[in-house]
Parts: C-alpha cells; structure tokens; sequence
C-alpha cells in the first residue's frame, strides 16, 4: 500500500473500510466501550484469582461463581427462591399501588383528609423503613403478611405523595372544560384528574418499587426460610462464597430487569405530556 | 339553535350580575358590577373589553360554572318571555384549546358524548361528523401535540359543536395563535355560525374579530366590569377581510375604539396600582 502512494483522500478512504479501522471505530462508541470495561474487569479478575491463588473463601472466581449460579438454579431450588422474593416485592407493591393511589386521589380533593393525613405521613415517611421489622414481626409474626406489609411500606409513601402532587398540578382549564362537557365529579376524578396524574405517580412507582425490593431482601435476610435474602444469608453464614456472589448476580439483574420495563413504560407514558 | 325539546328560541338574560372574590391579601376585588344585558337567539354577541374586565369571568357564569355573588343569568323563550324549563345545551371553547393531552383527536371530541352515555357507535359516527365540518377529517387518531395551534383550536372547534350547542361560548378562542392562523379561522368560524343559526357568545381582545364575527358588540369597561355600550353591526353577511374595506367597517371600529381607548388606559393604571 505504502508503495503505491496513493493519494490521501484514497488512502483515509481505503483505512476507513478496512477491518482495523471499523473494529477501533467501534471500540470507541460508549455502548461497546461499557461492555468491553466489563469484560476486561471479569477477565483481570478470574487471571489474578487464578495466579495469586486466593482463597476462593474470600474471593472465587468469575467462571466458579457462574458454575455455582447455574447448578443453583438446576438443583439447589434458587428459581422458587426467585419465584418467593419476586411474589413478595410484587405482591407488597400492588397493595400500595392501589391503596396509596386511592388515598392519594382522596387527599387532593379533600382538604379535610389531606390535613388529616398529613401528619401521619410527615411522621412516617422519613423513618428508615426497615427500621419498622422488628415491630412487624411482633405484630404479623415472619409470614406471608409481614413480608407483603414490610414490601407495601416501602412503596406506599412515593406512591401517595406523587399522586398528591400530581393531581393538585392538573392544569385547571381541563377541569373546566370537563365540566363543561357535562362531566361529573366522578368523572373528572377518574377521566381527567387521574390520567393527568399519571406520570406523576409513576415517577412515585419507580422510587417505590426501588424501596420494596430493599426492604423485602433485608426482612428476608433476618427473618426469611425461603427468598433471595434468605439465600444470600445462609450462603453467608456457611462461607459459600460463590453463592454468596451468585445471588447478588440474580439481585442485580432483577434490578436491571425492573429499570429497563420501568423505561419502557416511560416512553409509553410520553403521550400523556403536551408538547 | 332552536330548542329541540321545546321548540322554543332561547335568550339570555343577564340581571344586575355582580362578581367580587378576594385577593391572595384578602382584600376584595370587584370584578363585575351590576351587568344586564340580553343576548337574543341565533346571533353572534361579542363582548370586548381591556384585559382584567371580567368578560372571561362573565362567560363562566353564564356557563354555570361560575356563580355570580350578585344577580343571575336566565334562560328565556326570546317570544314570551318565559323562564325556559330546562336550561339549553352549552359548550364552550377555551383560549387555552384544554384539550386532554393523554387523549386522541377522537376522544377530545367525544368526550362530552362519552360522559353522558352515548353509545360508541353514535359517538364515532357524531365525531367523524363533527371534524368533518372544521376540516379535520380523518384526524381522529392523532394526539393534540402532533397538531399545529390551529388545529388544535379547530379540535376544540368540533369538540364543542359536536354537542349540538344552543349556545356557543368562545373565550378569546384565536387568542393564543398567530395572526395569519386567526385570520382564516375567523373566516371559518363565521361561515360555520352563519350556517348552524346557533346563539354565541364571543369574547375577544380584537375589534376587528368582534365587526367580523357578531350581530351586537358589548363593549366593557376597566374592573369593576360594567356594559359601556351595545353596538348593533349591521354590515352584510357572509362577511370577510374584504368587508374591513367598507365604510361602515371603519365608523364602527372608530366608534369601539374611541369607547374601549380610555378603558384601557384605566385598565392599565390598574394593573400598575396593584402590581
């Protein structure tokens, strides 16, 4: 190539298809370049394990810790343990969806609920959640309803607060043109104040379902037989350390998981804003 | 109009309607003051007045939307007299458009059937109808967003005439577009009225949108709100840009702005004092 001293603009042009060119053009791009910082700390990290000969106690190694995932899911019972955590964050967050959105509707169109209500959860809602464990286990004992009430706790106060909010910033003209429409008050609560305060409490969704999936792990960690929490802990408790890792993989991902339907409900929902 | 019920020709008669509220201070504002006047069936009426003047407020209450702290409006058959026994079919467009972001084109327009029952096959059938007739044919299922400021107004054009309106109320309806868009929609909008008889009640900023669109103009004065004059415009229908070149169209316009001039000026102390 050199030889035949072809012009520039033919030689940037040739370089620009070549292999080498689109594969470090690639490299450069910011999506291809977070996966590949992965995959070169899991690499780093399964190349020292290896040659430092760490005990596997304190830290086992990427492709172990995979193996370990993988019987754990075909024998070891860790899909129902999925199967028991993911029924109690969702379960938990249900309750407190329609709950929390009806009491919210309630205290925006009632100033009398409101100032009841406010208090209480002026009161409750800066109080660490799990801090309230204990006194739910003494009440509800370490089954079923404790972890539905622990989980429900954690979302019902983003969900009432934003659905409040929401309501209250409904542009005032559409109330007014539904009721010139012949709208009644029941209809303009369910047909124009709700939908308005749709993005409003998904936005209490998205910090709600975050504080249940916390507080339902850590109450599983104390209390919990079967579960994600109650796994994580057991492994703990007997030096399993790459079950200890593999759990905290299927935690992780549930999170991811939760965050990208969470971004597509947002795109769903930007038909609800005027441009 | 007329009444489909009854048959009968309905006015609207407004008594000595007064409206004070307080301020944020608690201090009472006067916002209208002892206002009558009659508004006779199948004519355009144009109420203008300078900002401030309550004429926005006036329409809310002949709506019933509003209640006057003083006075009342009544529905009256425009022969005899008589009180009318139910009060007749109103709708109103907003300034604002009010359209329901989170609806399409055909559910903002088929909300004031959807709130009174009619089945959905009507309700297609009255929307398509009513979008035909402001030239939106086919627009049903687009969202207000995707839409230009005229078209939006257009929308809510139809959302109020699909209700088969005795009387129309339009709040500066061209208030919020742009000076080329008004131009053609007032045209629009005065064919659509000349050609349904229906009673509307106009309120605008613009003398010329008053000459062009109404039968009587209501000019105000500065808060407190009170008739300064009622200008009958006799010029020949249909009319158009074109008639701004008669003589008539530039007596009246003298005439309203030698009226609403000095108005204005108050308006703007006003709105100094309390700034």
């Amino acid at each position: 190539m050199l030889n035949e001293r072809p012009s520039m603009p033919a030689a940037v042009e040739r370089a620009k298809s070549g292999f080498v060119y689109n594969f470090m053009h690639k490299l450069g791009e910011p999506r291809v370049l977070g996966w590949i910082s992965v995959a070169f700390v899991l690499i780093m990290w399964e190349v020292v394990v290896a040659a430092a000969h760490l005990n596997p106690i304190y830290l086992p190694r990427p492709t172990h810790i995979l193996i370990a995932l993988v019987k754990m899911f075909q024998t070891g019972g860790l899909l129902s343990d999925l199967l028991a955590t993911l029924g109690r964050i969702f379960g938990g967050f249900a309750i407190s969806l329609v709950i929390g959105t009806l009491l919210g509707i309630w205290m925006a169109t009632s100033e009398r609920v409101s100032a009841i209500a406010d208090n209480f959860i002026a009161a409750l809602y800066p109080l660490p959640k799990v801090t309230l464990i204990p006194l739910l286990i003494i009440w509800l004992g370490t089954g079923g309803p404790f972890m539905l009430t622990i989980s429900a706790l954690g979302a019902i106060f983003p969900i009432v607060i934003n659905t409040v909010l929401g309501i209250r910033q409904c542009d005032s003209g559409l109330i007014l043109a539904a009721r010139d429409l012949g709208a009644t008050n029941r209809q303009i609560i369910s047909m124009v104040l709700l939908p308005s305060a749709v993005p409003s409490i998904f936005a209490g969704v998205r910090l709600g379902i975050g504080v249940s999936i916390i507080l339902v792990v850590a109450a599983e960690m104390v209390v919990g037989k079967v579960g994600l929490g109650a796994r994580l802990y057991l492994a703990g408790q007997i030096l399993e350390t790459e079950q200890v890792f593999a759990v905290l993989i299927v935690l992780a991902v549930l999170g991811v998981a939760v965050t990208k339907v969470q971004d597509l409900i947002d795109v769903w929902l930007s038909q609800w804003r005027l441009s | 109009m007329t009444n489909r019920e009854t048959g009968a020709d309905v006015a609207i008669d407004c008594y000595d309607v007064s409206l004070t509220y307080s301020a944020k201070s608690g201090a009472p504002i006067e916002a209208l003051q002892r206002v009558s006047f009659r508004i006779d069936p199948h004519r355009v009426t144009a109420v203008i007045g300078p900002s401030g003047c309550g004429k926005s407020t006036l329409l809310q209450i002949i709506r019933g939307l509003l209640r006057p702290s003083a006075g009342e409006v009544r529905f009256v058959d425009a022969q005899t007299g008589a009180t009318a026994p139910t009060s007749p079919r109103m709708a109103t467009v907003w300034q604002s458009f009010n359209l329901f972001p989170w609806r399409t084109v055909g559910e903002n327009v088929g909300f004031g059937l959807e709130v009174r029952g009619a089945p959905r096959n009507e309700r297609a059938e009255r929307v398509r109808r009513s979008l035909a007739q402001v030239d939106l044919a086919g627009f049903e299922s687009k969202y207000p967003r995707q839409l230009s400021g005229g078209m939006r107004q257009r929308v809510g054009l139809a959302r109020a005439l699909v209700m088969e309106p005795e009387i129309l109320l339009l709040d500066e309806p061209f208030g919020a577009l742009d000076a080329q868009t008004r131009l053609v929609l007032q045209e629009q909008l005065a064919r659509l009225v000349e050609r349904s008889g229906t009673t509307a009640v106009l309120v605008t900023h613009s003398i010329e949108e008053a000459i062009l669109l109404a039968d009587t103009v209501l000019v105000m004065t500065a808060r407190p709100g009170r008739i300064a004059a009622k200008i009958n415009v006799d010029l020949p229908r249909p009319r158009s840009m074109a008639t701004t070149h008669l003589s008539g169209y530039s007596s009246l316009f003298d005439q309203i702005y030698g009226l609403l001039r000095d108005e204005v000026v108050k308006a703007m102390v006003i709105e100094t004092e309390s700034a």
